[in-house]
């Protein structure tokens, strides 16, 4: 293949990618500490406002949803991507994709664990989080199926059902290749269980891959459903700013935009550190930009939609909230997000900057940011400023929610950690899929 | 279990402390253990009567009537007491003045009586020496019998005697009265809200030694000079009662003429503002024209006409800033509309010309013929005189040996300006014993040797007169606490020191309140304690006649000095008192339903505030919601900024009343900004050297609302008309059609409640508020959860600014609630089904259910649910006035609004035992009941003859916000109107 770099041989590949599951170094230690640091930090907070009452936040009476409620729709958005880069990209046969997918889909599946507990965290009663779910009971009560906290709960259930599994199966095949090199005795348990007796041969690959193919066609559904119904929260009600029809296809072009930009911001320390830089070329950041720049744009248009319908509409309330959102109260809010989402990403017009990779690591990393301030701005701005002007009221930022903020990245972090030291945390096989096949005279003897 | 394992013990002979366990009992104990530890460790206890209270059903309230004692209008009130233990009060229907009505302050005298800084026993003073040799004042508890000997001796070895007291009712005054003269006390009463002016100048007018009493029932033009009657002003919720309904039916123009727009003024059909102080030449300006208009063809005195037509008429109204041809206007049409009232007074035209103003308005109503029809001479009493109370502070201050007596009742530590040093009383003078009559314990009690609790005034007896009426005040519920009525100590007292008086020759006090009681009534006194009102036999009708010697003296010298500075174009700023219906003169400072209210004008709640024009702000650089400090030659103050539209510039005024009391366990929270203190004549409200700086500060002051404007929506209808309803057109209401629905709207077969609020009457007195605390215990959240936004209450009363016809700005109150939407958008946002909608229209919620989301509370247009972010506890006094039938909400629950459902199901249920349908008006929520104007409308809309749904059709009749989201509210407001005049 043209894009393969013809050094990369099956071999190498092997050795790049399981020689990430060497044990750990001094620096991983380090990053873990400071990373379970944060965990503990949002442990502590969230114990306290469950002893103390949700009022430990600051939302108020016209407040009532805030820095969790962003939180949480910031983090599905993360998980998007994942699925996007694994099952939609595999469908469409992007090669590009081989190399970052696994990162993706493990972001994915973490980012769905973290962002399913704060809708659990923001709830007044959090122990009784359970009854949202439909469980059949004495009392015969059922949730309210009219409820889009109700779909939520399907919603990302459903998510994080369908990409760990999706997940799990991609895996297999590079389990069982850790497991022909693991050294300890734990690790060779924990891959011969987990690789469920992979030995590789063609029936196994033929099972393997319609499988594959039938999970990828599962998965892609649930990349516009997923935040389509995180989107309906808003959507569905009737405040302006929220009330809006723009929503789902606005908030799925965003998860993506931000999940590709979370993406590089993993993906780009790893390979460093663990020198990938075989494996991850500039051809696959080169794509990535690209992909930012359509999302960007995308969102970009959503945002300026919004601002035209609202003015087009002619409804005096959706008219003053998106005269709010620039020039009123929480306007800095505003431009943050609009810089960051809208105006940087269009320096990646210009091609230089699109390998660049500091710059795409700030950039990524402002991307999130941007994406994060988005999510605040639709929840507070409109919750600011609805119909009643006398009902209008402030948000009264916490300490305690910013705790939890950096807990849940303490969360998220904990995962990827461990998963990059557990499991391969590149595409063994598929990558060698796109390389060229061994012949006698390159030396690729070996087999698989 | 536990029975076979005995069993088994036995069977085991060999068993020789050993623990002989299977498997299958070591695993059924662990999972005994571990649900042991599942328990509930708090402790519960039920408590219940050996002997029920007479008349007591458990689960069913009785009603007892009674006697609101928080102001001297004391209006009849209905005690619900279950169980033994009040837990609202209620308007009594059968008061004919107040008729069922009450105030926010009447509201709260249950958490008066409940106030956990209640005093239990006597206490006295100690002074004991902390490890660090600091004095700390301790109060140590005594009987009763032990202090009032105490006090006993020190009278008979004192060689001074003082008492200082605040307004009484008549019993207790009765009592004091004799007490004082027959063991020579100097007695001197002041209490900063009365009326002594107006009665003094009713005594200088006629000669009589009680206000007048009026009557607007039938009124068809009311003028008044700074007398808030809707609010505080002599009988409000009896005014109100008259007004409201007049308003309703267009029969009555009213005028206010003050500085700063008042709830009484923003009802007014022309609020016209006047420079501060000026209320009396406008007055007297009118008086003028009106003599003028009439000819002299009046009974006035021929000397105070010829002294009257000294005045020039334009040149007075000119001082005011008011325009000619406004008070020439109203001349002619108090002419022309008879009867017409004109009221003077109130809290901001308390300046040096105070009593003119009152002379001024009596012969104003004497000359338009108003006296003896709608004048008479029965009304209430005052006994306030600050002078008095000024001399014997001075004279305690300056010559006590340390012999004198003080009895000391009101809470005179907050009323007293610094200059008298009241606190410093102790350590900078010798004064003698003080002993305070104190219910609960402030700062002025602290200041006392001996403090004798006293008896809340539903737990004592009491009778009072208005209006040719005795009201009776009966004890409700046994006393809480070992103490005594005022009454009872002095007849104790009073019998211990032989005093000479007749009134002591009686076994207790109770007897003085049968013999008192005899004395004006023939009915039996059982009866009268059932109905709470009883006529007075043998009264002679005083006519009011006109004395000779009636002269007015105006004191120009301020206006003159001011005027002066006006032509060299340095306009001083006036700083002036004003009064809050939360607040009055604090006299009720320590109550949280009062404390977390909003001020309806300035949206403060829990602390004090300044109001300033927006002209005069720009010019002082200040902004709204700034911190600033108020400097005057008596004292300071810090206290937010408030940016009013509605008061005259270069005016300050700053509410009396907010009082934070070190003592007391709630007003201590609230900032100290008492504004008596920066006052330094009380009787004048003079100001001096007066400072306004800003503090430089992050913190800014917190409002219940951002903005008082529409902000160009319209939501909010106000009709201008003419008194024969039809419309003098500026209503520029577009009609908005409501959206198509797709689905079929849902059947309720029986009842559908709903409810109609007119705006026109609602005054914004904030009673409903205060009756919705009590009723459906809503928790008061505190000063810094309220600045969150996070206060509990289920009606709140909004402010808007309506820009009616060329610069005129109308304030509308908005009471919102619940609208009990039938499209609720909050319904179907809820997961879990906690908040649904019934089959009688409510919005109902199961608390229970309630997992916490907030996403209804989002959702709703009208912002009316309310979350608890926090478990909160009631002080433990105060969980006696809690109502059970309504549950107690936790943490992390939403809450609001269901139309006082308990009182629904209580009516229904009794309706069904004597199988019928509730009638129409037999239910009556919290707000409804509470409302002296009469506002709220309650019933079954399904069922076209009630009164709601006649009213709910008036032309008048909006759903609020229903145009633009069709939530199809079950609420109608009816469109605020005034009059064209």
């Amino acid at each position: 293949m043209a894009s393969t770099d013809s050094k990369l041989t099956y071999a190498l590949v092997d050795k790049l990618v399981l020689d990430t599951l060497k044990p750990p170094t001094q620096g991983w230690y380090v990053l873990f500490s400071i990373i379970l640091l944060l965990l503990g930090l949002g442990v502590f907070c969230w114990t306290y406002q469950i002893l103390n009452g949700i009022g430990m936040s600051g939302k108020s009476n016209p407040v009532n949803w805030g820095v969790y409620i962003t939180t949480f729709v910031f983090w599905v958005g993360i998980a998007h991507s994942g699925t996007l880069i694994s099952a939609v990209l595999y469908l469409f046969r992007a090669k590009f994709r081989m190399p970052i997918y696994r990162i993706a889909e493990a972001m994915t599946v973490f980012a769905v664990l973290t962002a399913g507990l704060f809708p659990i965290i923001h709830l007044g009663r959090p122990w009784t989080f359970y009854w949202l779910l439909p469980y059949p009971n004495q009392m015969q009560l059922w949730p309210n199926f009219r409820s889009p906290l109700l779909w939520d709960v399907f919603a990302v259930s459903t998510y994080l059902t369908i990409s760990s599994v999706f997940f799990f199966v991609g895996l297999i095949p590079d389990i069982a290749a850790a497991r022909d090199k693991a050294q300890s005795k734990f690790r060779k348990i924990l891959y011969s269980v987990a690789s469920l007796g992979w030995r590789g041969d063609a029936e196994k690959w033929k099972h393997y891959s319609s499988a594959y193919l039938l999970f990828a066609a599962f998965a892609t559904p649930l990349v516009v459903s997923v935040h389509s119904v995180v989107s309906w929260d808003f959507a569905v009600s009737v405040i302006p700013g929220w009330h809006a029809t723009i929503f789902p296809p606005y908030f799925v072009a965003g998860a993506i935009f931000s999940g590709v930009a979370m993406v590089l911001t993993l993906i780009i320390p790893l390979r460093a550190v663990y020198r990938l830089h075989p494996l991850v070329k500039n051809e696959h950041f080169d794509a990535m930009s690209k992909l930012i720049i359509v999302t960007s744009c995308i969102v970009g248009y959503a945002y300026i939609t919004e601002f035209y319908i609202a003015w087009w509409s002619n409804n005096k309330f959706e008219r003053y909230q998106f005269w709010f959102r620039p020039f009123g109260e929480l306007a800095v809010n505003f431009w943050i997000m609009f810089v960051c989402n809208v105006i940087l990403p269009q320096f990646l017009w210009i091609k230089s900057l699109r390998t660049n990779i500091p710059f795409l690591f700030i950039l990524s990393i402002l991307i999130n940011v941007g994406m994060w301030f988005e999510r605040y701005n639709i929840i507070l701005q409109s919750l600011y400023r609805d119909y009643l002007p006398s009902a209008w009221g402030h948000y009264n930022f916490s300490w305690l929610e910013l705790g939890i903020l950096a807990g849940s990245f303490g969360w998220f972090g904990m995962w990827m950690l461990l998963f990059i030291k557990f499991f391969p945390s590149f595409a063994i096989t598929e990558i060698k899929e796109i390389l060229p096949a061994p012949t006698r005279s390159g030396g690729n003897s070996e087999h698989h | 279990m536990i029975v076979h394992i005995k069993k088994k013990d036995k069977e085991n002979k060999n068993f020789e402390g050993k623990i002989n366990l299977s498997r299958r009992d070591f695993t059924s104990f662990l999972g005994g253990f571990l649900l042991s530890g599942c328990a509930d460790s708090r402790k519960e206890i039920i408590y219940s009567h050996f002997n029920d209270p007479e008349n007591s059903i458990p689960g069913n309230s009785v009603y007892y009537a009674s006697t609101c004692s928080e102001c001297k209008a004391g209006c009849g009130i209905l005690a619900e007491v279950r169980e033994g233990r009040v837990i609202k009060v209620e308007g009594n229907p059968d008061d004919p003045f107040s008729r069922g009505g009450t105030c926010a302050l009447g509201q709260s005298t249950v958490q008066g009586l409940y106030d956990p800084n209640r005093i239990r026993e006597p206490l006295e003073r100690m002074e004991v020496q902390d490890n660090f040799g600091r004095t700390i004042v301790q109060f140590k508890p005594i009987t009763a019998s032990e202090a009032l000997s105490k006090v006993a001796t020190a009278i008979k070895n004192s060689n001074k005697r003082y008492f200082i007291c605040d307004e009484l009712d008549y019993l207790n005054q009765t009592v004091v009265e004799a007490f004082c003269s027959s063991l020579n006390f100097n007695l001197a009463q002041y209490q900063p809200f009365n009326h002594s002016d107006l009665q003094q100048a009713a005594y200088e007018v006629w000669g009589i030694d009680s206000t007048p009493s009026y009557d607007l029932s039938n009124v068809r033009i009311v003028v008044s000079f700074g007398a808030e009657f809707l609010e505080y002003w002599l009988d409000p919720v009896k005014f109100t009662k008259e007004w409201a309904y007049l308003r309703k039916n267009g029969l009555v123009y009213h005028y206010q003429f003050e500085p700063r727009c008042t709830l009484t003024g923003s009802k007014a059909d022309n609020w016209i503002p006047l420079k501060p102080g000026t209320e009396a030449f406008v007055a007297l300006a009118l008086l003028k024209i009106i003599l003028k208009l009439k000819k002299n063809n009046v009974e006035l005195p021929l000397k105070l006409i010829n002294q009257i037509s000294k005045y020039d008429e334009d040149e007075l109204i000119s001082i005011s800033g008011v325009k000619k041809d406004i008070v020439y206007g109203l001349a002619s049409s108090l002419l022309v509309n008879t009867p017409a009232l004109v009221l003077g007074g109130g809290v901001q035209a308390k300046g040096v010309n105070k009593i003119q103003l009152e002379k001024i308005c009596l012969l104003i109503n004497h000359c338009l013929g108003s006296v003896g029809q709608n004048i008479t001479a029965d009304g209430i009493k005052f006994r306030s005189n600050f002078g008095k109370v000024r001399a014997f502070l001075d004279e305690i201050q300056q010559k006590s040996d340390g012999k004198a007596i003080i009895l000391l009742k009101g809470q005179f530590a907050s009323w007293v300006p610094n200059s008298f040093a009241l606190t410093e009383f102790r350590n900078m003078v010798k004064p003698g014993l003080i002993v305070a009559f104190s219910d609960i314990l402030d700062d002025t009690a602290k200041l006392a040797d001996i403090i004798l609790p006293l008896n809340h005034p539903l737990e004592s007896f009491s009778l009072n007169f208005k209006g040719g009426k005795m009201f009776l005040s009966q004890p409700v519920m046994i006393p809480l606490y070992k103490t005594k009525p005022l009454g009872e100590y002095l007849t104790i007292l009073g019998k211990a020191l032989e005093a000479k008086s007749a009134m002591f020759k009686v076994n207790n006090f109770e007897e003085i309140f049968t013999n008192e009681f005899t004395k004006f009534s023939s009915v039996e006194i059982k009866k009268a304690l059932e109905k709470g009102v009883v006529d007075v036999v043998n009264t002679k009708k005083t006519s009011l006649t006109l004395r000779n010697d009636i002269s007015i003296n105006l004191n120009f010298d301020e206006y003159v000095k001011h005027g002066q500075k006006h032509k060299k174009g340095d306009k001083e700023v006036k700083l002036i008192p004003v009064g809050s219906v939360k607040a009055w003169d604090g006299r009720a400072h320590n109550r949280g339903w009062l404390l977390e209210l909003h001020d309806p004008i300035s949206l403060v709640c829990w602390e004090s505030w300044v109001e300033i024009s927006p002209k005069t702000s720009k010019k002082l650089g200040l902004k709204n919601r700034d911190i600033v400090a108020i400097l005057t030659n008596a004292g300071g103050i810090e206290c937010q900024v408030v940016v009013n539209k509605m008061m005259m510039d270069d005016t300050l005024a700053v509410p009396l009343g907010i009082i934070s009391d070190s003592s007391a366990s709630l007003s201590k929270l609230v900032k100290k900004s008492n504004s008596f203190k920066i006052f330094k004549d009380p009787e004048t409200y003079e100001v001096v050297n007066l400072k306004i700086t800003k503090i430089p500060t992050n913190k800014r002051g917190y409002q219940s609302q951002v903005t008082k404007s529409e902000e160009g929506r319209e939501l909010i209808r106000v009709k201008q008309m003419y008194p024969n309803f039809s419309t003098v057109d500026h209503d520029h209401h577009s009609e908005h059609h409501a959206p198509k629905d797709l689905y079929n709207q849902r059947e309720h077969p029986i009842f559908k409640w709903g409810m109609v609020v007119d705006l026109a009457a609602c005054t914004g007195c904030s009673a409903c508020v205060v009756a919705c605390y009590a009723e459906n215990n809503i928790p008061v959240v505190g000063p810094r959860i309220s600045a969150q936004g996070r206060r509990m209450s289920w009606i709140s009363i909004h402010q808007y600014e309506k820009h009616v016809g060329e610069n005129k700005v109308r304030r509308v109150w908005l009471p919102l609630m619940c609208q009990q939407c039938n499209n609720a958008p909050c319904e179907p946002v809820c997961p879990v089904y906690a908040t649904y909608h019934n089959e009688e229209g409510l919005n109902a919620m199961i608390y229970n259910r309630c997992v916490g989301t907030r996403y209804c509370a989002n959702n709703c247009v009208y912002k009316v649910r309310r979350f608890n972010w926090f478990e909160y506890e009631f002080p433990e006094s105060l969980k006696l006035q809690l109502n059970p039938d309504v549950t107690k909400r936790g943490v992390g629950v939403m809450e609001k609004c269901t139309f006082c459902i308990q009182r629904i199901n209580e009516v229904k249920s009794r309706a069904k035992k004597e199988g019928r349908l509730p009638k129409d008006g037999e239910i009556k929520t919290a707000c409804q009941q509470a409302c002296p104007a009469d506002a709220i409308y309650f019933g079954n809309l399904n069922d076209s003859t009630s009164l709601v749904s006649k009213v709910s059709n008036s032309d008048r009749g909006w759903k609020i916000l229903d145009e633009y989201v069709n939530t199809k509210p079950s609420v109608t407001y009816l469109a605020d109107m005034f009059f064209k005049v």
